[in-house]
C-alpha cells in the first residue's frame, strides 16, 4: 500500500476533501508538479517550438524534446518512435487512416473494444472491403484463445487489441497475441490507454510494433497522448495530417516529409501538454510503477472481498488476474441510479456502456457500474464505496 | 438526497405505466441515449380524428427514465400531434418534481417524450 502522503501531490483533494474519486479509468487527478511544468512554460518561457531562432524558442523546444526523452525512457523505445497526438482516440484514428489495407485483408479486434479502437477499423473497412473479425470472450470475460488462432490467418494485416478492457476489467493475453500475429505476418496495434498508468511497459521484450495512450489517464493534462510505432514501420508509413513542421522541403506543386518524429506531427502541438506529460511520467517514476501496481490491486482485492452478495462482479471472476477496475451490477437497480445516489454521497464512480456499447449488448448487460483506481485511492474510499452501495440498497432495493 | 428518488418517483420505477408493447400501432419510434446507452421504444395507435388513443413503451433503463417513460405516455393520452408539441422536458420535470436534475439526467427524464414526437412526426 502507497502512502496515504500520496494524496497530498494532488490539488484536487484541497477542494473537495471528502472526494471519493473511482473514476480514474476516465480520467485520473492532475498533480501539482505537472501543474507547475506547464505553467512554468506559460509563463516563464512560451514560445513555438522548432521555429524560433530566439532563446525562448530555443527553451521551448529544449523543453518539448526533453518531455519526447523521458517518454521514451518510460517505454524502452527510442525518441523519434514516440509521436505526440491528442490522445488514444487520434493515434488509433491516425493508424487506422495511415496503414495501407486492402480489399483481402482482415483486421482482427476483440469484443473488447472501446469505440475509439472500433469505429476508425468500421470506417477503413467501409473505404476498403477490408473484413473485420472479433476475438471472442470465454465465460469468465476473458479473451478466447482459441477463436484468436481461427481468426488470426494470413490475409490478416492488423490485430488491433486493448491491454486492458476499460468496461470490465479483463487483462488481454499480449505475448500470446502478439506471437500468434506474428507468425501470420500481422503487425499488432495495442491500446494501452488502460495499462500506461498501471503496470509498466517496455515495448522491445514483447516487440510491440504499435501502441497507443493518452496523457490524462496517467496523471497528465487532457489533450496530449502517444503514439508509439517501431521505426522501421513509422518510416513506411505515410503521414496522413499535412502542414507547417511535418515537412522537409515544399513547392508549390509538391513536399517532402520531414524526418521522425516530426513527419507524423503537422502544425503547431500541444507544447504545454507536452510538457506536461513529461512531468507526469516523472511523478509516476517517482512514486514507482511496481508500487503503484501493488498498491491498486490490493485495493482491487479488498473491493471484491467487501462487494455485497447483491452485487454482481462483471467481467473477470474474483480472485482473476484484473486491471484496476471493478465492473458490477446490483440486483435490480440501473447503473445509471447507483452512480446517482453514490454522487450524492460525494463517491464518484462512472456508469453506463463505458464507451464499449457493442460489449455491454454481447454481454447481454445494461451497462455497469464501475470503480476504478489510482494512486491517491484508500481503503477508506473503498469502505465509503461499499457503505454507499448499501445505501442505494436501502433507496432502491 | 432522498427527495431525487422519492416515493412518488420510485412508485413509477416499480410499477410503470403504459409499459407494453401494443399489438396494433401505426406509428413506432426508437430513441436512444448516448450516455448510458438507454433505448426507449414508443408505440401509438392514433384515432382517425388524430388524437393517441393508445400508448405503449419498452425499455430498460434507471429510474429517472423509466419514471419519464410513464408520465410522458400518461401525458400523451388523447391528445394530437400539435398539443404534444407543446409539451417539453420541463413539462415532466415539473410533473415528476425534479426542476433542479441537471443535464445529464434530464435526458434520461426526457428520452420517452423526445421518442413520441419523433414517432409522431414522421
Ligand atoms: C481502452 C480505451 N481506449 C481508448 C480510449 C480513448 O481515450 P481518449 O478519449 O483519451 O482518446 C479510452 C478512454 O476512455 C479507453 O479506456
Amino acid at each position: 500500500m502507497l502512502d496515504a502522503s500520496v494524496k497530498k501531490y494532488f490539488p484536487i483533494f484541497e477542494h473537495h476533501p471528502n472526494l471519493v474519486y473511482l473514476d480514474n479509468a476516465a480520467t485520473t487527478q492532475t498533480p501539482h508538479s505537472v501543474l507547475e511544468a506547464m505553467s512554468e512554460y506559460y509563463t516563464t518561457y512560451r514560445a513555438n517550438t522548432e521555429r524560433g531562432l530566439y532563446a525562448l524558442s530555443e527553451q521551448a523546444t529544449t523543453a518539448y524534446t526533453a518531455a519526447r526523452q523521458k517518454i521514451a525512457a518510460f517505454l524502452n523505445a527510442a525518441p523519434e518512435e514516440v509521436i505526440f497526438t491528442p490522445g488514444a482516440t487520434y493515434g488509433l484514428n491516425l493508424l487506422a487512416r495511415s496503414l495501407a489495407v486492402t480489399a483481402d485483408h482482415n483486421i482482427v479486434l476483440t469484443r473488447l473494444e472501446h469505440h475509439a479502437n472500433l469505429i476508425p477499423w468500421q470506417q477503413l473497412s467501409n473505404r476498403t472491403g477490408c473484413e473485420l473479425r472479433f476475438i471472442e470472450l470465454n465465460k469468465d470475460g476473458q479473451l478466447d484463445m482459441a477463436t484468436a488462432a481461427d481468426k488470426i490467418d494470413e490475409q490478416t494485416r492488423l490485430v488491433s487489441c486493448t491491454a486492458v478492457s476499460n468496461a470490465i476489467g479483463t487483462i488481454a493475453p499480449l505475448d500470446e497475441i502478439i506471437a500468434l500475429a506474428k507468425s501470420n505476418g500481422a503487425q499488432v496495434i495495442v491500446d494501452a490507454s488502460q495499462l500506461i498508468a498501471h503496470s509498466p511497459i517496455d515495448v522491445r521484450t514483447l516487440d510491440y510494433d504499435w501502441l497507443v495512450f493518452s496523457g490524462h489517464k496517467m496523471y497528465g493534462p487532457t489533450g496530449i497522448g502517444i503514439l508509439y510505432g517501431k521505426k522501421q514501420l513509422l518510416e513506411q508509413t505515410e503521414p496522413f495530417l499535412f502542414g507547417g513542421e511535418m515537412i522537409e522541403d515544399v513547392n508549390y506543386l509538391t513536399a517532402s516529409w520531414a524526418e521522425l518524429p516530426h513527419k507524423f506531427e503537422a502544425g503547431t502541438q500541444n507544447i504545454a501538454g507536452a510538457i506536461g506529460l513529461g512531468a507526469a511520467v516523472d511523478f509516476i517514476q517517482k512514486i514507482g510503477l511496481s508500487a503503484i501496481h501493488e498498491h491498486e490491486q490490493s485495493l482491487l482485492r479488498y473491493t471484491i472481498e467487501q462487494l455485497p452478495e447483491y452485487a454482481a462482479l462483471i467481467g473477470p471472476p474474483s480472485g482473476a488476474p484484473r486491471g484496476a477496475i471493478v465492473s458490477f451490477l446490483l440486483q435490480g437497480v440501473h447503473p445509471h441510479d447507483t452512480a446517482e445516489i453514490l454522487n450524492r454521497f460525494n463517491i464518484a464512480v462512472r456508469a453506463g456502456h463505458h464507451c464499449a456499447k457493442p460489449l455491454m449488448k454481447y454481454l447481454d448487460i445494461p451497462g455497469t457500474a464501475r470503480a476504478s483506481f489510482g494512486v491517491y485511492n484508500r481503503p477508506e474510499d473503498v469502505d465509503r464505496l461499499i457503505e454507499g452501495l448499501g445505501n442505494v440498497k436501502r433507496i432502491l432495493g | 438526497m432522498e427527495k431525487l428518488y422519492h416515493e412518488a418517483l420510485l412508485d413509477l420505477y416499480r410499477h410503470p405505466l403504459n409499459k407494453t408493447r401494443l399489438d396494433n400501432f401505426n406509428a413506432m419510434q426508437t430513441e436512444h441515449n448516448p450516455l448510458c446507452g438507454e433505448t426507449v421504444e414508443i408505440f401509438i395507435q392514433s384515432s382517425p380524428g388524430g388524437q393517441v388513443a393508445d400508448i405503449g413503451w419498452q425499455g430498460d433503463g434507471c429510474a429517472l427514465s423509466q419514471a419519464g417513460a410513464s408520465v410522458a405516455t400518461e401525458q400523451c393520452k388523447q391528445k394530437s400531434a400539435g398539443e404534444i408539441k407543446n409539451l417539453s422536458t420541463d413539462t415532466i420535470l415539473n410533473l415528476l418534481g425534479l426542476a433542479n436534475l441537471n443535464p445529464s439526467r434530464q435526458r434520461c427524464v426526457g428520452l420517452a417524450l423526445a421518442a413520441i414526437k419523433n414517432a409522431l412526426a414522421t
